[in-house]
C-alpha cells in the first residue's frame, strides 16, 4: 500500500516533464502496455508460461516482457516493452534508481469508479478495463491523481532496467550462474587442499617427533653433517688400515709396529733397504705420506690420518 | 527497479572467483611445498636414523663395544681395559699372528667408533694391540 508521502509518477507517452524528490512509484499509462484478461483454471506458474501466446498477433513485432496477476477468478495478462518505458523515463530526466515500484494503470486503478484526471487526459474504468481518454471526451466529474489514496498491490511489474546493455540480461545471469558454480568448485578444491595441507603438516610433525629431529632445517642439516663426518672418518680409517696391511711385503718382511691416532705411523722390517722405494710408490698412491725414512733395514712411515 | 544491476552481480562474482582462484593456487603451491618438505624430512630422517644407528647412538655404541670385548675371539687376549664416560680403551696382549687377523677383522668390521689403534710386536710370534673406542 502506498503511503501518503509516496510520490507517484504517472507516465504517458505525452508526458513532457516530471520530477521526483526521492524515490517514487511509477504508474504506466495504458499506452505503454497491452492488456488482456481470461478466466482460467490454471496455476499462476502455468499462466505465466502461456502469457506470450496471449498476445500473439496483438502486439507489434518487438521485445516484450510479460506480467500476470490473478485478480479474483481472472488472470490479467500484461505485455510491455521495457526499453520503451526506460527511454521515456530517460527523456523526461528520471533515473531508474528513482523508481521504487512500477504498476500498470490497470492494476493501480482497478477499483476506481470516478474518472481520474492526469494532465489533459482522463483515466476511465470501462467495464473493468482502465483506458486513457482525452479530457474533452469525458463529461463526468473527475478527480485529480494527487487527491487519491491508492491501495497498490504488493507485487509490481519487473522492469528490465538493464536491458540497454549490449549483452542480454539472461546471458548475464547464465554467466553469473557459471561463475558461481566455478566459485563453488574452487571453494571445494581449496577446502580439500586445506585438509591435505593439515594432513601433510601433521605427518611432518609426527615424523620429526618420532625421529627426534630438531624443528629447524639448519639444525637437522648440522646433525646429518656431523654424523656423515663421523662415518667418513671411520670408513676412511678402515680403508687406510686395509691399504697398509695389503702392502706387497716379501715373506721375510713384516710390520713391526702400527699406530693409528691423530696420525698414522708404522714400522716395516725390510729384507732389503732398496725396497723402501717400492713401498713409497705404493703408499703415496692412496695415503698422504708426510715422513718416510729407512734405518737399519727398518722403514719408518708417517701419514696423515 | 530497486534490483541490483545484474552486471554488478556478475562482476562481483568474477571478483570473488578471482580471489578463490588465487587462494586455490596459493594453497596448492603450499601443499606442493609441504609435500616436498615431507619427502625431504623422510629422506633425511632415514639417513639420520641409519647413521645414528651406526655411529651416533652412545648407548648402542657402548653395547657394541662390550659385546666386542666379550666376544670369544677377543676376550682371551684382554689384558686390561680403561673406560670413562666417552671412551673405552682396550689393551690386548699375547695375540698370535693367526688370531691377530681375526681380532683386527672383528674390530674393524663392527660399527664401533675407533679413536686410535696401535699394534706392537712383543716378540716374533706375539703381538699386542691397543684400541680406543669412542662413544
Amino acid at each position: 500500500m502506498a503511503s501518503k508521502s509516496t510520490e507517484i509518477l504517472f507516465l504517458d507517452k505525452d508526458t513532457a516533464s516530471a520530477s521526483l524528490q526521492g524515490k517514487g512509484v511509477l504508474i504506466l499509462s495504458p499506452a505503454f502496455y497491452w492488456f488482456t484478461k481470461e478466466q482460467m483454471q490454471l496455476p499462476l506458474s502455468q499462466a505465466k508460461k502461456i502469457a506470450p501466446s496471449m498476445f500473439e498477433g496483438i502486439t507489434p513485432p518487438g521485445e516484450y516482457s510479460y506480467y500476470v496477476e490473478k485478480v479474483g477468478d481472472e488472470y490479467w495478462f500484461f505485455a510491455y516493452n521495457d526499453q520503451e518505458i526506460l527511454d521515456k523515463l530517460a527523456a523526461i530526466g528520471i533515473k531508474p534508481s528513482q523508481i521504487s515500484k512500477v504498476y500498470p494503470a490497470q492494476l493501480a486503478f482497478k477499483d476506481i469508479q470516478t474518472p481520474i484526471e492526469v494532465g489533459n487526459k482522463v483515466l476511465v474504468n470501462d467495464n473493468g478495463t482502465i483506458i486513457l481518454l482525452p479530457k474533452s471526451l469525458v463529461k463526468a466529474e473527475t478527480k485529480k491523481l494527487q487527491e487519491l489514496r491508492l491501495d497498490l498491490p504488493k507485487r509490481s511489474l519487473p522492469l528490465k532496467a538493464y536491458s540497454s546493455f549490449a549483452i542480454s540480461e539472461d546471458l548475464i545471469y547464465k554467466f553469473a550462474i557459471l561463475v558461481f558454480l566455478a566459485i563453488l568448485a574452487y571453494a571445494v578444491e581449496v577446502f580439500v587442499y586445506k585438509k591435505d595441507l593439515a594432513k601433510v603438516v601433521a605427518t611432518q610433525e609426527a615424523l620429526m617427533q618420532k625421529c627426534h629431529l630438531p624443528p629447524t632445517s639448519i639444525q637437522i642439516k648440522n646433525i646429518l653433517a656431523s654424523l656423515q663426518k663421523i662415518q667418513k672418518e671411520q670408513l676412511g680409517l678402515r680403508e687406510k688400515l686395509e691399504y697398509i696391511l695389503r702392502m706387497p711385503l716379501s715373506p721375510a718382511e713384516y710390520i713391526t709396529s702400527l699406530s693409528f691416532g691423530k696420525k698414522i705411523t708404522f714400522l716395516v722390517a725390510l729384507s732389503d733397504p732398496k725396497r723402501a722405494e717400492l713401498f713409497k710408490r705404493y703408499l703415496t698412491k692412496k695415503l698422504h705420506v708426510t715422513k718416510m725414512s729407512v734405518k737399519n733395514k727398518t722403514l719408518y712411515v708417517e701419514c696423515r690420518a | 527497479m530497486n534490483r541490483i544491476n545484474p552486471l554488478y552481480i556478475a562482476l562481483f562474482l568474477l571478483f570473488i572467483l578471482a580471489i578463490v582462484i588465487y587462494q586455490d593456487h596459493k594453497i596448492a603451491k603450499m601443499v606442493d611445498q609441504e609435500q616436498q618438505r615431507l619427502r625431504q624430512i623422510q629422506d633425511v630422517a632415514k639417513k639420520i636414523s641409519t647413521l645414528k644407528n651406526y655411529w651416533g647412538d652412545k648407548k648402542i655404541q657402548r653395547q657394541r663395544v662390550l659385546s666386542l670385548v666379550n666376544s670369544p675371539i677377543i676376550k682371551p687376549f684382554v689384558k686390561t681395559v680403561q673406560q670413562n664416560r666417552d671412551r673405552y680403551k682396550l689393551f690386548l696382549h699375547n695375540i698370535d699372528a693367526k688370531n691377530a687377523d681375526r681380532v683386527a677383522d672383528k674390530i674393524f668390521n663392527s660399527f664401533v667408533r675407533i679413536g686410535s689403534f696401535t699394534i706392537d710386536w712383543q716378540s716374533k710370534e706375539k703381538i699386542s694391540m691397543e684400541v680406543e673406542f669412542r662413544y
